[in-house]
C-alpha cells in the first residue's frame, strides 16, 4: 500500500535501468530494544539484493559506485524509508521495473516537462516525468532520465497529481541546473589571452567522437548525489502525505471518562506535593480505565498493559486500580449480586436500597468477612458503582466506625472490630445493609437491610430503579449487556442532568421559578421520583462541562446586553 | 410569568401531538426563521466557467489482426439538423461506406504508413472529405480524420500499441494547448463475432446494457451479490479481532472502516482473463480544452478533476459501456457514442458548474476560528428551521425527514462516539481526531476516498449508498431544510497544505541558484551516521533460488525482450507475451516468500513502549494491520501451489553478473531533509468546494436531478420525473457494467431518501425494492432531538441546544450500543433451539411494514425486472421481504423483546436497524 520514488535512466546500452528505488514502510521505534534484531533483518535484505551484478561495468546504470544505501526515519509519521537501487519487495520490483520501461519507452508526454499518470490495478498507478540532463560525453550530449512516484492508490495519486509532479519538477531542475554546471565546464577550454584580462576567454570544444558511459554523480558533479536523491524522494514522499489533511471529529470524552480525567489530574498534582494516606482509597470511575484495560488484557499486548501500569507514578492500589470496577469483576459481580437479592428476599428493600444509593443517600454495607479476602465484598460494591456516575460516586473501605460523611458508600468491615455492638455513626438518611459471608465459598449467607422503611408502602421507586431490577431479573443478559444497558442510562439521566444543570443557570428557566410539573416536561420524565436522581447526578458533570457553560450562557448575557443598549441607541 | 411558562408548556406539553395552535411564541420565531437565511460572513458561490463544446470524445480499437484504427472522434462527427435531414433521406446507402472512412484515418494502419509530423498530407486539401451515414433515422456527418489523431493514439496506447496488455487508465496535461485528457484503454471482453451476429436490439439504451448476452464468461449475476473478495477480507479480519474495542472505545472507528476499506481493495486483485486466440483493445479517451488564455480557469478545472476523479470516471465509464457494447457496428457505434459523449458533457458540466451549498452548516461549525457569537447565530438558525418545520402544519414531518435521515446517512455516527484522547483542539462539543495525520500516511488511503465513504454513507458490506432528494415548488424552504439536513451529514473536511516546492533560492527561473539547499544537504550527509552490523539476508524459504539454470535461461530471454522493446519491432511475440500474463499472475501469489518475518515477532510489541498514549495506541495499530496484512499473506501462500519453476524470471536485473562478488555495502542513515526549515512556509488552503468533495456533493436548489450530488433540493412540482430518474438511477448503480463505488467495489442496494416538501412526505426508494417506495414512519427516538430545539428558542440560549441535540443524538449511539450487546448475549442462548438468522450479513434496507400505504406499489408489479421470472413472481407475492438474503424477522422473538426491554417501537427499530449493523461490523461482534 506504500508509496515509492524511482529514477531510471535510459541507458544507450541497456536500455531503460532503474537508479534509485525509495520506498517507504512503517517503523515502530524502539526505546528500549538497542539491538534491533527485526530491523537489521530488514535492513539485511537489502544488502543481499544489491547484488553489483555487472553494474560496476556500465557506469551508466549506476548511480552510486561505491555500494551506498541510505535510510531515514520519520519519527513523528513511523515511517522508515529505505533508498537502493533495487528492492527485495518482488512486487515493489515489478512494478517499478513495469514503471521504467513504460515511463521511457511507451508513454508519450504531451510536451516536455508535462508527467503523464499511467497505471492500472494490477501494477498500481504512477506518475512519471521525463527529463534529460546535458552531458559533454553522451550522445547526442544528453541523456534521458525519468523520475516516477508509484502508488497503489489511483485516486489518491490523482489527486496529489499536480502537486508531485510539481515536486519533481523542483528536484529536476535542481539537477539540471547541476549538469548544465558541468557540462559548461567540460565543453569549453579557458584560454589565457592576453587580449581581455577581466573577461575570460573560452574554446568550445568538439564533442567526443565515442560516446562514454557516465555515472550521473559524474554528471552533476557530485559526489554524493544519492543521498541528495533520496532526501529529496523523501521529501516528496512525506510532503504527499501531508499535502491534503482530514479532519475528523469524534464526540468529547463521555461525562464519566472527563471526571475520571479531572480525578487524574487533580491525583496527579496531590501526588506532587503531598503523600497520600493509604487508608482512604477513592475509587474511580469504570468506563473508561476498565476498557482500556480489557482492550489491552484481551488483545495479544498483555505485556504492554504491565509495562504502562508500572510506566504510571501513582500507587498502583490508589489510583486506576481495577479495584471497584464492575468489568474487571463482570460475571463474578453480577452473580454475586443476585445472589444478595435471593438473601435480602424481599423485592421492597431493594427498591429501597437502589433508590436511596441513586439519589446519593449514604449506603453503609457492613460485611463479615472471615478470610480476609477483600475480592468478594471489592466485586459486590463494583455493581453499586456500576448504578452511579463515575463523579456520583466516592467509596471508602475502612474499619472506623466514625466514617467519613463525604463518602456515599462506606465499606465497613466488622470482623476487624473486636466487639460487634459498635454502631456505625451515620445520619438519618443512610442505609446499612449487613452481609455476612460463607467463611467457605465466598457465598452470601445471609444480607439484611438494617435501617428499614418506615412504612413498606412509603417505598418509592423510580424509573432507574425499576429498570435495574428489570435487568437484574433478566437472566439471558450477560455482564456485558447488563453493563451495556446500565451505561446507556446513565448516558440518558446524565444528559438530563446536564439540562437540568443548564437550566439552572438561566434565569428565565431557573428550577426556582418551575413547578416540579414543568421541570419534569422538560426532562421528559414521568416519575416525580427522578427528579430526585437527576438533581443529585448533576454531581457527576464534569467541572469542564460545567465550565463551558457557565462561559456560554456569560456570552450571551453579554450579546443581549449589547443588543439592549445597542436598541435603546 | 407564569402565564407565559404556562404557554410554553401548553405547547411543550402537546409536541408530540402537534394539535396546538401556535402561540405567539412559535410565530416570532418562524417569522424570524424567514429572515435571510445565512448572515454570516460566508463567500458566495460564483459560478465556474466551463465550455461543453470544447471536451472531445476519442474511440480506437486496437486487435491483433487489425491493427490501431479510430473508431470515433466526436470533432469530426455530427448530426446533422432535421432540416437538412429531408434533403438528404435518399442517401442512406452511404452507411455502409463508414467503415472504410474509419480505417483510412492516418495514423491508424501504422505498420505500413510511414509516422508522421502533425503537418500531414491533410493540409493539402482544404476541405476534407465529408461522409455521410444514416442510423435510426438519424443523418451523421462524418468528416476526414483530423491530423492531430495520431498523437493522440500514441498518448493513449503508448508509442508501442499491444505492448500493453491489462486494462489501463492515463491522465495527460498539456501546456499548449491548454488541455487535459483523460484515457482508459481495456480489452474487449465480448468474444469477437461477425457484425451479423450483432442483434440490432442492443444498442446504447442504457437500460438494456445491464442484460449482457455476451458475456457468458463475466460474472454472473448470482455471484455479484456474495463478493467472494470482500467476504475473504473480512473474514481474515474477524479472525484477528482487529482492534478489540469495546463499549466506549470507538476511537478508531471511522479510521478502522478506512482501514477494512484498504484492506478490501488490497486483497481485490484483477482476474486473469480466460485464454483469447485475438485480444482486442478499445481506448477511449477524453480531453477537455481551454484557450490559451484561459489559464486561471484551467487551473480551477484541473483541481476539480482530481478531486472529482472517482465521480468523473464513472460518467466516463458509460462511455466505456457504450463503446464496448457497440464495437462490432459499425453505424450504431457512432450514434450511441455520440450520444453518451452528449450526457456526459451534460453530467461534467453539471457536475462542475451546479450551485453548491456553499457553507454547510457541519461545516462552518466545526471551523476552528469560528467565534461564539457567530455559532450562536448559527445555532438560532437551525433552530428556527427546526422551529419552522413542526408548526402544527407539518405534523411529524420532520421527525420523518431526521428519521430517515439519521438511519441512512451514518456519517454522524463517529461523530458522537466518545473520543479517549485528551485532544488539543476542540471546536465546541467536538475533539479533533488527531490521530488521522499521523495514521494516513502509512494506511495511504486518499482523504477524499474517506470523504466519499461518509458522503455516501457506504460503511455497509455488502455495500449500499444513499442519496437524499429534495423537492418542492418553493425554494425557500427547500434551501431552510437543505441547510438544517447539511447540519446531518458529518463527513471530514479537508485542508490542503501545500509547502512551498521551490528548492532554488529564487523564483528566478533563468537563475536557479541551490546555496542555501545545498549548504543544507552537505550539513545533513556529513552528520549521517552508518548503520553497523548488518549481515547479508540469507533467505529461510530457498524455493526461489534452486533453479538457477532456468533463471539464467530466462533472464537471457529478458534481456532480449528489452532488446525488442529497443528495436521498436512492431510484430509482438505472441508466446512471450502469453508467458508474461503467466509470469504476473505468479508474482502476485509469490510475493509472499518476501515478506519479511520479524514483524509477526511479538516481542517488538511489547518492547515499543512509548510514553506518548496516542504513539502507543499508534503502533499497536500499525502492528495489527501488520500482522493482518502477513496472515493475509500466509493464508493466500497456502492456498498458492507450488511456485513456478520460472518464478524468478524478471525479477532480478536482467543484467547477470557473471562472477557473483561478495557485496560491499554500506547503510547510512540520513536525517529527514525539510527544506520548508529554510524560511519557506506552507500554505493553507481550504473551504472551496472544487478541492473538498465534502462541500462539493452538496449542491443547493437547483431544477434536475443529478446522481452525482448526496444532497440536493429540486425546486419543481414534476415530483414524478425525479422519481423516474431516481429509480433509473438506481437500477444503474446495481448493474453490471454500471456504478460502481469507488475502485470497481461492487454497489448491493443504492437508497434514495426523496423528501417531498409539496405534500409534506418522506418516502425511501431502495433498489432493493424498485419502483416501491416505503413511507418513514417517525420514531419516539428523533422526538427529544426536536425538542431541544424548542427549549431553545422558549429558554435557553441556543448554542445550548446545539449541545443537547449532540447529547441526545449520543444517546442514540450508546442505545445501539446496549442493544447490539443484548443481541450478542440473547442470541448465544437462543440458539441452540432456534436458528436465529446471522444479522450483519445482510445489507437490506429495513423491510417493509404493514404500514405501507404507498400509492407506488402496483409499479412494482409491471416493472421490468431483468432477473428470473421466479424471482419476479416471488417479488410480487411476498411483498418486500423476499428480496432480502437474511434478515432478522421483525416479529421475532428476540425483536419482540428488544421493543420491550428498551421501551422502543417497532419504527424505532427500524430506525436503529442500520445503525446496529454498522456498528455491528465495526465492533465485529459475532451475532449468530
Amino acid at each position: 500500500m506504500s508509496a515509492s520514488c524511482a529514477l531510471q535512466h535510459f541507458c544507450d546500452i541497456h536500455g531503460p535501468q532503474i537508479l534509485l528505488c525509495t520506498e517507504e514502510r512503517t517503523y515502530i521505534h524502539d526505546l528500549n530494544d538497542n539491538d534491533n534484531e527485526g530491523l537489521k533483518a530488514f535492513y539485511s535484505q537489502y544488502i543481499k539484493s544489491e547484488h553489483p551484478q555487472g553494474k560496476v561495468e556500465c557506469k551508466s546504470c549506476t548511480l552510486s559506485s561505491d555500494g551506498t544505501l541510505v535510510s531515514t526515519v520519520d519519527l513523528s509519521t513511523h515511517m522508515l524509508y529505505i533508498s537502493s537501487s533495487s528492492t527485495p519487495n518482488q512486487e515493489l520490483f515489478k512494478n517499478i521495473r513495469n514503471a521504467c520501461v513504460r515511463s521511457l519507452n511507451i508513454e508519450k508526454s504531451t510536451e516536455n516537462g508535462q508527467p503523464v499518470l499511467f497505471g492500472d490495478d494490477e501494477n498500481g498507478f504512477c506518475l512519471s516525468l521525463v527529463f534529460s540532463c546535458k552531458d559533454f560525453h553522451a550522445r547526442g550530449s544528453q541523456r534521458l532520465y525519468s523520475l516516477c512516484y508509484l502508488c497503489n492508490d489511483k485516486y489518491h495519486l490523482i489527486s496529489l497529481m499536480r502537486f508531485i509532479s510539481e515536486c519533481m519538477r523542483q528536484v529536476i531542475y535542481w539537477l539540471q541546473h547541476d549538469a548544465d554546471e558541468t557540462y559548461e565546464e567540460e565543453g569549453r577550454i579557458k584560454v589565457n589571452t592576453n587580449l581581455n584580462e577581466t573577461i575570460p576567454t573560452y574554446i568550445f570544444r568538439p564533442p567526443p567522437h565515442t560516446p562514454s558511459q557516465r555515472m550521473l554523480s559524474d554528471i552533476v558533479h557530485d559526489s554524493k548525489l544519492i543521498y541528495r536523491i533520496h532526501a529529496l524522494f523523501v521529501w516528496i514522499l512525506r510532503t504527499s502525505h501531508s499535502a491534503i489533511n482530514e479532519s475528523l471529529f469524534d464526540a468529547l470524552p463521555t461525562e464519566e471518562q472527563t471526571t475520571k480525567q479531572e480525578r487524574k489530574d487533580i491525583c496527579e498534582n496531590e501526588h506532587l506535593t503531598k503523600h497520600r494516606t493509604r487508608a482512604i482509597v477513592e475509587i474511580l470511575p469504570s468506563i473508561l480505565t476498565t476498557n482500556k484495560q480489557n482492550y489491552f488484557s484481551t488483545s495479544i499486548y498483555a505485556s504492554i498493559d504491565s509495562d504502562y501500569q508500572n510506566e504510571n507514578d501513582f500507587d498502583d492500589d490508589d489510583y486506576d486500580s481495577l479495584e471497584y470496577q464492575f468489568s474487571s469483576y463482570g460475571n463474578k459481580a453480577l452473580q454475586l449480586f443476585k445472589e444478595f437479592i435471593i438473601k435480602l428476599n424481599d423485592i421492597k428493600h431493594l427498591q429501597h436500597i437502589l433508590y436511596n444509593w441513586i439519589i446519593g443517600n449514604q449506603l453503609i454495607i457492613k460485611y463479615t468477612n472471615r478470610l480476609d479476602n477483600k475480592e468478594f465484598i471489592r466485586a459486590f460494591a463494583s455493581v453499586f458503582r456500576l448504578f452511579l456516575p463515575d463523579g456520583c460516586c466516592h467509596l471508602i473501605e475502612t474499619t472506623n466506625p466514625i466514617a467519613s460523611c463525604t463518602a456515599n458508600l462506606v465499606l465497613f468491615d466488622t470482623d476487624l472490630i473486636t466487639t460487634n455492638e459498635i454502631e456505625i455513626n451515620h445520619d438519618t438518611n443512610s442505609i446499612i445493609i449487613t452481609i455476612i459471608v460463607d467463611s467457605i465459598d465466598d457465598h452470601i449467607r445471609e444480607a439484611k437491610l438494617e435501617t428499614l422503611p418506615l412504612l413498606k408502602s412509603k417505598i418509592i421507586v423510580s424509573t432507574y430503579v425499576k429498570m435495574i431490577i428489570e435487568a437484574l431479573n433478566d437472566n439471558s443478559l450477560d455482564d456485558e449487556a447488563f453493563e451495556a444497558i446500565i451505561t446507556q442510562h446513565k448516558i440518558k439521566y446524565l444528559n438530563k442532568a446536564k439540562l437540568y444543570f443548564q437550566l439552572g443557570r438561566c434565569q428565565i428557566a431557573s428550577t426556582l421559578s418551575l413547578s416540579e410539573r414543568q421541570q419534569m416536561n422538560i426532562l421528559n420524565v414521568n416519575n416525580p421520583n427522578d427528579l430526585l436522581l437527576i438533581r443529585f447526578w448533576q454531581k457527576g458533570l464534569s467541572q469542564s462541562y460545567k465550565t463551558q457553560i457557565r462561559m456560554l450562557k456569560q456570552d450571551d448575557n453579554q450579546q443581549q446586553q449589547q443588543q439592549k443598549t445597542s436598541k435603546l441607541k | 410569568m407564569s402565564s407565559f411558562l404556562n404557554r410554553v408548556f401548553g405547547k411543550n406539553l402537546q409536541l408530540s401531538s402537534k394539535k396546538n395552535t401556535p402561540t405567539t411564541n412559535t410565530s416570532s420565531s418562524s417569522s424570524s426563521s424567514l429572515l435571510p437565511l445565512v448572515p454570516l460572513d460566508l463567500p458566495q458561490w460564483i459560478p465556474p466557467d466551463l465550455n461543453r463544446d470544447h471536451i472531445r470524445l476519442l474511440v480506437f480499437s486496437d486487435s491483433d489482426d487489425v491493427g490501431l484504427e479510430l473508431i470515433f472522434d466526436s470533432k469530426t462527427l455530427r448530426i446533422i439538423s432535421s432540416s437538412d435531414n429531408e434533403n438528404l433521406t435518399n442517401k442512406q446507402s452511404i452507411a455502409i461506406n463508414t467503415r472504410t472512412s474509419l480505417s483510412q484515418v492516418p495514423g491508424s494502419n501504422r505498420t505500413t504508413k510511414p509516422p508522421m509530423g502533425p503537418s500531414s498530407s491533410s493540409v493539402n486539401r482544404p476541405r476534407p472529405a465529408i461522409t455521410r451515414f444514416t442510423h435510426r433515422g438519424k443523418i451523421y456527418e462524418l468528416m476526414k480524420a483530423s491530423n492531430d489523431i495520431r498523437n493522440y493514439a500514441d498518448y493513449i496506447f503508448g508509442t508501442m500499441p499491444l505492448v500493453f496488455k491489462g486494462t489501463g487508465m492515463k491522465i495527460h496535461t498539456s501546456k499548449s494547448p491548454l488541455q487535459i485528457m483523460m484515457s482508459r484503454v481495456f480489452v474487449i471482453k465480448l468474444p469477437d463475432r461477425p457484425d451479423t451476429v450483432v442483434n440490432t436490439s442492443i444498442t446504447s439504451e442504457p437500460e438494456t446494457v445491464t442484460i449482457n448476452p455476451f458475456s457468458p464468461f463475466g460474472s454472473s449475476p448470482s455471484n455479484r451479490s456474495s463478493n467472494s473478495n470482500v467476504s475473504v477480507a473480512s473474514s481474515t479480519i474477524s479472525s484477528i479481532d482487529l482492534l478489540g474495542e469495546d463499549l466506549t472505545n470507538q476511537r478508531f472507528g471511522r479510521l478502522y472502516r478506512r482501514w477494512l476499506k484498504c484492506a478490501n481493495r488490497s486483497m481485490k486483485k484483477n482476474q486473469k482473463q480466460p485464454g483469447r486466440r485475438f485480444r482486442r483493445c478499445i481506448g477511449v479517451a477524453f480531453i477537455i480544452t481551454f484557450q490559451q488564455n484561459e489559464l486561471s480557469k484551467y487551473k480551477h478545472f484541473e483541481e476539480f478533476f482530481c478531486t472529482h476523479a472517482p465521480l468523473i470516471e464513472n460518467h466516463f465509464h458509460k462511455i466505456m459501456t457504450a463503446a464496448e457494447v457497440n464495437i462490432n457496428e459499425r453505424n450504431a457505434i457512432a450514434a450511441a457514442l455520440l450520444d453518451k459523449l452528449f450526457s456526459f458533457k451534460d453530467d461534467l458540466y453539471t457536475l462542475y458548474t451546479r450551485p453548491r451549498l456553499v457553507s454547510p452548516a457541519w461545516y462552518i461549525l466545526t471551523q476552528e476560528h469560528l467565534t461564539m457569537s457567530k455559532r450562536r447565530a448559527l445555532a438560532q438558525q437551525l433552530c428556527s428551521i427546526i422551529d419552522l418545520f413542526t408548526t402544527p402544519k407539518y405534523g411529524d414531518f420532520l421527525n420523518c425527514v431526521l428519521s430517515a435521515i439519521l438511519s441512512y446517512q451514518l456519517s454522524w455516527l463517529s461523530t458522537v462516539s466518545p473520543s479517549l484522547v485528551k485532544t488539543k483542539q476542540q471546536v465546541l462539543f467536538k475533539a479533533k481526531a488527531d490521530y488521522v495525520n499521523s495514521l494516513q500516511s502509512f494506511l495511504q488511503y486518499s482523504p477524499l476516498w474517506g470523504q466519499l465513504i461518509d458522503l455516501f454513507s457506504a460503511y455497509g458490506s455488502p455495500l449500499y449508498i444513499c442519496r437524499t432528494v429534495l423537492v418542492g415548488s418553493d425554494s425557500s424552504l427547500l434551501i431552510r431544510l437543505l441547510y438544517l439536513l447539511s447540519f446531518f451529514i458529518r463527513p471530514s473536511y479537508l485542508i490542503y497544505k501545500i509547502p512551498n516546492t521551490i528548492l532554488s533560492d529564487t523564483n528566478d527561473e533563468q537563475n536557479r541558484t541551490y546555496k542555501k539547499n545545498r549548504l543544507y544537504m552537505k550539513e545533513l550527509i556529513d552528520n549521517s551516521t552508518q548503520i553497523q552490523d548488518i549481515e547479508p539476508y540469507s533467505p529461510v524459504h530457498s524455493i526461489h533460488w534452486d533453479d538457477n539454470d532456468d533463471d539464467d535461461d530466462d533472464n537471457e530471454q529478458n534481456l532480449e525482450d528489452d532488446i525488442d522493446i529497443l528495436s521498436n519491432d512492431t510484430s509482438p511475440n505472441h508466446d512471450s507475451s502469453s508467458n508474461h500474463d503467466n509470469h504476473i499472475t505468479i508474482y502476485n501469489e509469490s510475493q509472499n516468500f518476501y515478506q519479511l518475518t520479524y514483524t509477526t515477532s511479538d516481542d517488538i510489541e511489547s518492547q515499543s513502549v512509548d510514553e506518548h498514549d496516542i504513539s502507543q495506541l499508534l503502533d499497536t495499530l500499525i502492528l495489527h494491520i501488520e500482522q493482518m496484512i502477513i496472515a493475509g499473506d500466509q493464508e493466500k501462500n497456502q492456498l498458492s501451489e507450488k511456485p513456478d519453476k520460472k518464478t524468478s524470471l524478471t525479477l532480478q536485473s536482467p543484467i547477470k553478473s557473471v562472477i557473483p562478488s561478495t557485496p560491499i555495502k554500506t547503510l547510512m542513515s540520513l536525517s529527514l531533509f525539510e527544506p520548508s526549515n529554510l524560511g519557506h512556509e506552507s500554505i493553507e488552503i481550504n473551504n472551496d468546494y472544487h478541492l473538498d468533495l465534502a462541500l462539493s456533493l452538496i449542491s443547493s436548489v437547483t431544477s434536475s436531478y443529478s446522481s452525482d450530488f448526496i444532497l440536493q433540493a429540486i425546486e419543481t412540482t414534476n415530483i414524478n420525473d425525479i422519481r423516474h430518474s431516481i429509480i433509473s438511477q438506481h437500477t444503474y448503480d446495481i448493474s453490471e457494467n454500471g456504478g460502481s463505488f469507488l475502485n470497481g467495489e461492487q454497489i448491493d442496494t443504492s437508497i434514495t431518501i426523496l423528501i417531498n416538501l409539496d405534500d409534506i412526505s418522506v418516502n425511501l426508494y431502495s433498489s432493493k425494492h424498485n419502483d416501491i417506495a416505503r413511507r418513514q414512519e417517525c420514531t419516539t427516538l428523533i422526538k427529544p432531538l426536536i425538542k431541544h430545539a424548542h427549549l431553545a428558542q422558549q429558554f435557553l440560549p441556543a448554542d445550548f441546544a446545539l449541545l443537547n441535540m449532540e447529547d441526545s443524538l449520543q444517546e442514540i449511539y450508546f442505545l445501539a450500543l446496549a442493544i447490539l450487546k443484548y443481541m450478542k448475549a440473547n442470541n448465544r442462548t437462543l440458539c441452540s433451539h432456534e436458528s436465529v438468522s446471522s444479522f450483519g450479513d445482510s445489507s437490506s434496507i429495513a423491510s417493509h411494514t404493514s404500514g405501507d400505504t404507498d400509492d407506488q406499489r402496483s409499479m412494482g408489479t409491471n416493472n421490468t425486472v431483468t432477473e428470473l421470472p421466479t424471482q419476479t413472481l416471488i417479488n410480487s407475492m411476498l411483498s418486500n421481504d423476499s428480496s432480502h438474503t437474511i434478515q432478522i424477522d421483525h416479529n421475532s422473538e428476540l425483536v419482540q423483546n428488544i421493543l420491550r426491554k428498551f421501551q422502543l417501537q417497532r419504527s424505532d427499530y427500524m430506525f436503529l436497524e442500520n445503525i446496529l449493523r454498522v456498528l455491528e461490523r465495526e465492533q465485529k461482534q459475532m451475532i449468530g
